[in-house]
């Protein structure tokens, strides 16, 4: 039997709503262990569809859903965070003071715990390391602009935008670089904001 | 609406040559690096407002709503005749207000779906947990929602299944145990 084709593909990047700003659950992490989980709040993804882009949070038993028709879409656009770059060096900055710990530190089990926590760090780094600068990312439509939180690195939004992109310019054409220049200036009254598009020609 | 276009930081607007680059760019006003992609969207003007042409000539068609009004299109799950601005397009098919309501209120029309409850995972998890009176939680979900519509994204038609099974093994259990408590006792 033919399996039926999904409706929707999902896009890379996971994102979550949370109800206490981040760097507080790190710190409560140390209070309340894997509990602090419970702040996290929402978790966000997108997924495509044949005319929509959909923004689904869930809390694990309920779904929200946001469509973004491909039609509407006016502007991606992303930005460049330092969130990522503070947790790099405070991360850098623990583990250096962990291997400066083992090397000090004689007692055996004084070095174990310090080997520990060197690796335990150093995981932590290697992974904010290897996924990126941090971004947040938003899409605007003639009614909404919205926070697309789970693209928040950069690597993650560029693919996420290229396999987008092409959906868009499908259903709308893509722009003619000149008529871009358009919206540097007011519109003058009486003139067409249409731009041409190769979708049309 | 202003074709403009504002930094995600500071406000400032954006010059059109930031756009469209396929790159990050510094903002002119606070330096922070975007990338922006703007689609021809962004340029289109609103389209006219329908309103609904009067009838003029008499014996013509009038809508259901407004019956001064002339029908253009029958709603396609009632029938009724709708002027032009009661006619909702929506999904390629042409609806009433009513309808459109109603599907919503209904959950009829998937598009107009903005949350679903996802009974299969609330069974699942049920089923799961190692509190035999639990069994008989998953059982009911399993039942009272095995039709119930599943989640857009990731429908996991196994969970249900899964659920009842390992609500009846629960349940199972649970009966042994207090069959073997009353022999015990006896």
């Amino acid at each position: 039997m033919a399996r039926a084709t999904p409706a929707y593909k999902r896009l890379p990047g996971t994102g979550y709503h949370y109800r206490i700003p981040p760097w507080t659950m790190l710190l409560l992490f140390f209070v309340m262990g894997i509990f602090v989980l419970l702040f996290r709040g929402r978790r966000t993804q997108l997924w495509i569809g044949k005319e929509h882009l959909l923004a689904v949070e869930s809390d694990g038993y309920t779904e929200h859903y946001k469509r973004f028709d491909y039609r509407d879409i006016q502007v991606l656009a992303v930005r460049k965070t330092v969130p990522g770059l503070i947790a790099n060096v405070l991360l850098g900055t623990v583990v250096l003071l962990f291997i400066v710990l083992s090397i000090v530190v004689e007692d055996p089990v004084g070095r174990g715990f310090s080997w520990g926590f060197l690796g335990f760090f150093g995981l932590l780094l290697l992974i904010n390391v290897l996924r990126g600068p941090t971004c947040q990312c938003q899409i605007r439509t003639a009614v909404q602009t919205l926070d697309l939180v789970s693209l928040n690195r950069l690597r993650t939004a560029r693919k996420a935008f290229a396999t987008i992109k092409p959906m868009i310019e499908q259903s709308q054409g893509s722009l003619n670089p000149a008529s871009a220049t358009i919206f540097s200036r007011p519109p003058v009254s009486g003139e067409t904001s249409q731009p041409p598009s190769s979708a049309e020609s | 609406m202003d074709a403009q276009l504002n930094c995600l930081k500071c406000g400032g607007q954006l010059p059109a040559d930031l756009s469209n680059r396929g790159d990050l760019a510094p903002c002119p006003h606070c330096k922070t690096k975007l990338q922006l992609e703007v689609f021809p969207a962004f340029f289109r003007s609103p389209g006219a407002v329908q309103t609904g042409e009067r009838i003029m000539i008499e014996g013509e068609s009038g809508c259901f709503y407004h019956p001064q009004k002339k029908a253009v299109v029958p709603c396609e799950a009632c029938g009724r005749f709708l002027c032009a601005l009661c006619d909702v397009h929506l999904d390629g098919r042409h609806l009433c207000p009513s309808c459109l309501e109603a599907g919503q209120r209904k959950q009829a029309i998937e598009s107009l779906q903005d949350k679903r409850v996802i009974y299969n995972r609330q069974a699942l998890v049920l089923s799961l947990l190692p509190i035999l009176i639990s069994g008989l939680a998953a059982i009911y979900m399993a039942v009272r929602y095995w039709k119930a519509p599943l989640s857009m994204v990731s429908p996991m038609r196994w969970a249900m299944p899964v659920a009842l099974v390992l609500g009846i093994l629960q349940a199972s259990l649970l009966l042994f145990i207090l069959v073997a408590w009353a022999v015990t006792k006896s």
